[in-house]
């Protein structure tokens, strides 16, 4: 899958801007604060509909505006054309997806149509945060790839705050059961999934890893559940502790996904270095995964952390993209490229080709 | 322009209904204000009446002019069987089948913490008297497939304990369906529950 065409208008700082866009590479070069990552972020909406720079929608309709949007022309691998219109409306706040001018009802539908891979300078926390962001790296792929997974996620999160709600509340102990034996339909569900993803993901993985990082240590990505054995179990031996904490503590929302150098565990021991190229890897595997599983090519986006990279990383990373269908990347530094690319200046919420 | 203070009370009450907003508030209110007299006073009389007359039934709570509802007073309907809803509205769904004759029970609301409802609050109690009581061996429970539906039929079921026969309605294909036109949840749940079609000879 690629872009054509990306049409915003009333999007953030653009009034109205469109933008042509071909195969291959494409660098949006520009001061901070023109419009650069906004691009970005209309591809990224059009494939997950959320934002990866906010939660407030609201913010994405340019100040003062009643309503905003982006429209993506799209290019399936065969050549067919696919149509994405995204609207959003200030007061009330509402959105509006059509895809090929048909209003989409349901996320699922639409989520497996535009398969994207993202990099930000906030991969980093993929590595050194806390456990949820590597819950979310797993998540989202797997949202991507299952729809079963979607909906047992949706369903499990429902359960999780029901159960929470009646744990602060100490209400009803009797009722406490149910809940728990619907996190255990959907929590297991989850949990397989997981497991599976993590198993396909760690021979990827590694090899990405070292051919970026020259290092011969053996990266390890270690799936560690919260619960080991039978989850019902485990539940009911927590039982008191959750009634007198208030708080679920047992369940696929304490997973933890474990990367390890050697002996050492990355998130504690790495180097900076080894942080941002298993950050960058981590990417990258997202990315192939989706490849394989999903048939079309996907569109790749680089903000703001190629120049972040050294040379020899650069080149690599460059030679991997050329399988993607079409990558965009924007930089505040002028980038030295050398294979064809597309450049474009971005100034003010105005993008021109030069 | 503001409303003269009685045409503001009108739009603001008929607002307060469900899928009503402030045009079709509005809309009504002019209608009401125009229309014959007798023909917009039916409607308040109507209101009046049904909040005098309609109460729950006694025993199963579904709405009635009478201490039993009509379901409950009728001698044909089987006795040991009980289809537990969440409101009276789904009774009416339920009775369009014909395909069941047994008694039913109103439980007002499904168990939702976060709301503030638990077993207390829905009439959970009165259907394990009225097992009890009424020597009930099957409970079908015609829920939500929300997760707040399951809660509940899984409450209900471990309170009503292995003596009942506790059911609750399958999940699947919509009758006439097109496969390719149905959801991959439904989809799914239809693939787990499928069945033998010797088992499918018509009822």
């Amino acid at each position: 899958m690629r872009i054509s065409a990306l049409r915003l208008q009333d999007f953030r700082n653009y009034t109205f801007q469109e933008v042509e866009l071909g195969a291959g590479l494409h660098v949006f070069e520009g001061r901070n604060a023109q419009g650069k990552t906004a691009l970005l972020e209309a591809v990224y909406l059009g494939a997950t509909a959320r934002s990866f720079r906010t939660s407030k929608e609201a913010d994405l309709i340019r100040w003062g505006q009643p309503d905003g949007g982006l429209h993506l022309a799209m290019e399936r691998d065969s050549g067919r054309p696919r149509q994405l219109t995204m609207r959003w409306q200030a007061q009330p706040l509402q959105r509006h997806i059509l895809l090929q001018n048909q209003p989409v009802r349901r996320l699922a539908d639409f989520l497996s149509e535009l398969p994207l891979a993202l990099f930000t300078p906030d991969d980093l926390e993929l590595v050194q945060g806390g456990p949820e962001m590597r819950r979310g790296y797993l998540d989202l792929l797997l949202c991507k790839l299952y729809p079963a997974y979607l909906e047992a996620l949706g369903r499990y999160q429902k359960v999780l705050r029901q159960k929470g709600a009646l744990l602060r509340a100490q209400s009803s102990r009797a009722e406490l059961e149910s809940w728990d034996q619907l996190l255990v339909q959907f929590g297991s569900q989850l949990m397989q999934f997981r497991a599976e993803i993590c198993r396909q993901l760690e021979p990827r993985l590694t090899s990405l890893y070292a051919e970026f990082s020259g290092e011969t240590c053996i990266l390890r990505l270690v799936y560690r559940p919260c619960v080991e054995h039978d989850f019902g179990e485990t539940l009911r031996r927590a039982h008191q502790e959750e009634w007198r904490r208030r708080t679920c503590l047992v369940g696929p929302h304490r997973d933890e996904v474990q990367l390890s150098l050697g002996e050492a565990l990355v998130r504690r021991f790495g180097s900076q270095g080894q942080r941002r190229t298993l950050a960058l890897a981590m990417r990258l595997a997202q990315a192939e995964m989706l490849l394989e599983i999903g048939k079309e090519r996907p569109v790749v986006l680089l903000d703001d952390c190629f120049s972040e990279l050294d040379p020899g990383r650069q080149a690599r990373l460059l030679r991997w993209l050329e399988g993607a269908s079409q990558v965009l990347i924007t930089t505040a530094t002028p980038l030295d490229l050398s294979p064809e690319h597309r450049l474009y200046r971005v100034e003010e919420g105005r993008v021109r080709p030069c | 322009m503001d409303y003269p203070e009685a045409l503001e009370e009108l739009v603001e009450s008929l607002q307060q209904l469900p899928t009503i907003g402030p045009k079709s508030a509005q809309r009504l209110a002019f209608w009401l204000l125009e229309t014959a007299e007798p023909k917009a006073l039916r409607l308040s009389e109507a209101i009046r009446s049904a909040r005098n007359q309609i109460r729950p039934c006694r025993r199963c709570f579904n709405y009635s002019d009478r201490e039993l509802c009509q379901i409950c007073a009728d001698p044909q309907r089987k006795t040991g069987v009980v289809c537990v809803v969440v409101q009276p509205k789904d009774i009416v769904a339920l009775e369009k089948t014909r395909e069941y004759r047994g008694g039913y029970h109103v439980l007002g609301g499904l168990l939702s913490p976060l709301d503030g409802i638990g077993p207390d609050q829905v009439r959970i109690h009165e259907l394990l008297e009225r097992v009890r009581e009424e020597a009930i061996d099957e409970v079908i429970l015609a829920l939500d497939t929300t997760v707040g539906g399951e809660a509940t039929c899984l409450y209900l079921s471990r309170q009503l304990g292995p003596e009942t026969s506790v059911t609750r309605l399958a999940q699947g294909l919509p009758a006439g369906g097109n496969l390719d036109y149905t959801d991959e949840v439904t989809l799914g749940r239809a693939l787990r529950g499928r069945r033998r079609v010797e088992d499918l000879s018509p009822q």
